[in-house]
């Protein structure tokens, strides 16, 4: 039980990482479409700004994402344990690119405002493949390590 | 009545400490469902649009009519109804009033404004003049003020409509703009892409997110407008033609998320807002006091404030703001509006079903209190 927390954890902190930088890096790319330029140190501060100052909203919608994914693609693995790598990082992808899309069915709007484009929302699932594939490595029995 | 009661002794009690109090705050009107912008007719009765898509007439004894008729349908929906209405510089010869209003589908819907002619409770020969393109899929940011110039010209703010911000950049699209156009909608030969075809003619100013603040200095002609930013970065801009205002590539706020919506915070081509919030205050409603009652208000801009439930009164100088201050937080509700009206008062527009017409005099002027005596006193207050 504690392993699978601290796997967990460290699938929620890396699909949040990696999505914040997505997030940061996405809304840059908007800029910059529209003739600004933006430096590199500019988008390195707007990484580091973002993946500090997103934890309110954000993070909790990963948290609640990988809490409803992860456990569900448990289910499969536990029947068909040779998809126990695809299922993870299929789960994490699906949970994250669904999130955006829930968001949006219910308000109307994006919360997330580069997963307006198929690539922002495609990197939200990548983020979230990432969580899934770090919480099998970490949650693997030792032997298959 | 035992509301009204209450409030007349609130009234005595607070009056009775507060003896340099130099303001009161009147009731006009309530039970108006959102109200959202208020006109001044001649007489003195008023005209209340509201969001929920209705135009009120309140007599100047505070009686509500029932819905103007002949107005249009709107779609109305989170933030799309019924927004501003002005009254023709003619008024007195031709009773024009103008209506700017979310209209459409929720496919397809956009910023509109009519014109019609007002007879009583009824508005005749209404006819579109202006409708923001392209239309969206989004009930929210409208923008929506609207504003006669000096030189007889109307000028609109129009939102981003959220998802679009984008287009507030391209000088083509109506959306994150302040328009100006004729009374009659068509456009004014001046304007800045009225024949040069680097944009759409009606285009004034671009790079808005959503702005619901519009006020001319008579004096100086000089038009200021206020903008919503999201969890921050409202604006208060010097509107000038053929200027960006920069969002959503330049801005001094952060996105709901609490991620930057961009990195930068100026940059070269940029107009710099007066001043700005962050975090936002809901920036809605914009006034120059120019009135006789308030002396010491004379020349200052008030500013509703949607989310801090307050007026904030700010002091320009030399095109600077050097002061600010959070005045009439004891209403307790959110300003959708702020007015000078033609008697000298200002006019307040509370943000609710049960939305009121608070008009605030000076409590020192006996004869201004004989003359307003059909009002209801709610609160007394200290003029800062």
């Amino acid at each position: 039980m504690i392993k699978t927390t601290y796997s967990f954890v460290g699938a929620v902190l890396a699909a949040y990482t990696l999505g914040a930088i997505f997030v940061s890096q996405g809304n840059i790319a908007s800029v910059v479409a529209l003739g600004f330029e933006v430096s590199g140190a500019q988008r390195l501060d707007a990484a580091v700004h973002d993946l500090l100052n997103m934890t309110d909203i954000y993070l909790a919608l990963v948290t609640v994402s990988l809490l409803i994914g992860l456990p569900a693609a448990f289910a499969v693995v536990r029947k068909k344990p040779h998809l126990r790598m695809l299922g993870y990082v299929l789960a994490g992808f699906v949970a994250m690119v669904t999130m955006p899309v829930i968001m949006k069915l219910v308000l109307g709007l994006s919360g997330i405002a580069p997963t307006r484009t198929i690539v922002g929302l495609l990197a939200q699932g990548i983020a979230g493949g990432v969580g899934g594939y770090l919480f099998c490595r970490l949650s693997a029995p030792s032997a298959d390590r | 009545m035992r509301f009204t009661s209450l409030l007349l002794t609130l009234t005595l009690a607070i009056g009775s400490l507060s003896v340099q109090a130099s303001y009161t705050l009147e009731t006009v009107a309530d039970d108006l469902n959102y109200p959202w912008s208020i006109a001044f007719l001649p007489e003195g009765d008023y005209l209340v649009a509201m969001r929920s898509g209705e135009v009120r007439r309140i007599s100047a004894q505070g009686v509500i009519s029932p819905a103007l008729e002949g107005l249009p349908n709107s779609y109305v929906l989170s933030q799309g109804g019924y927004f501003d209405i002005t009254l023709d510089p003619n008024f007195a010869n031709n009773q024009r009033i103008y209506l700017s209003f979310a209209y459409g589908t929720p496919e397809q819907n956009g910023t509109r404004i009519v014109s019609g002619r007002l007879n009583g409770d009824r508005v005749e020969n209404v006819t579109p003049i202006f409708t923001v393109a392209p239309l969206k899929d989004t009930a929210v940011h409208y923008g929506g003020k609207m504003l006669f110039l000096l030189d007889g010209t109307l000028v609109m703010t129009t939102g981003d409509g959220f998802e679009y911000r984008e287009a507030a950049q391209d000088t083509f699209n109506l959306m994150g703009k302040i328009i100006r156009i004729n009374s009659d909608g068509s456009i004014p030969a001046d304007n800045p892409y009225a024949s040069n075809g680097l944009g759409n003619a009606a285009v004034w100013s671009n790079g808005h997110r959503n702005p619901q603040g519009l006020v001319l200095d008579k004096a100086t002609g000089r038009l200021y407008s206020h903008e919503h930013g999201a969890k921050g970065g409202d604006e208060l801009n010097l509107v000038k033609p053929d200027t960006n205002y920069g969002w959503p590539a330049v801005t001094k706020g952060v996105n709901y998320s609490g991620a930057y919506v961009s990195p930068l915070r100026s940059a070269p081509s940029i107009e710099e807002p007066l001043t700005y919030w962050d975090p936002s205050i809901g920036a809605s409603g914009l006034a120059i006091y120019d009135g006789d009652a308030f002396p010491n208000w004379q020349g200052k801009l008030f500013i509703g404030a949607l989310v801090d439930e307050e007026v904030r009164m700010l002091t320009l100088s030399e095109g600077k703001v050097t002061d600010e201050q959070a005045m009439f937080s004891e209403i307790g509700a959110r300003i959708r509006d702020v007015r000078t009206g033609p008697d000298g008062m200002l006019y307040l527009l509370t943000d609710s079903e049960q939305g009121k017409v608070i008009r605030v005099v000076p409590t020192s002027d006996p004869v201004n209190q004989a003359t307003l005596s059909a009002a209801t006193t709610i609160m007394q207050g200290q003029q800062p």
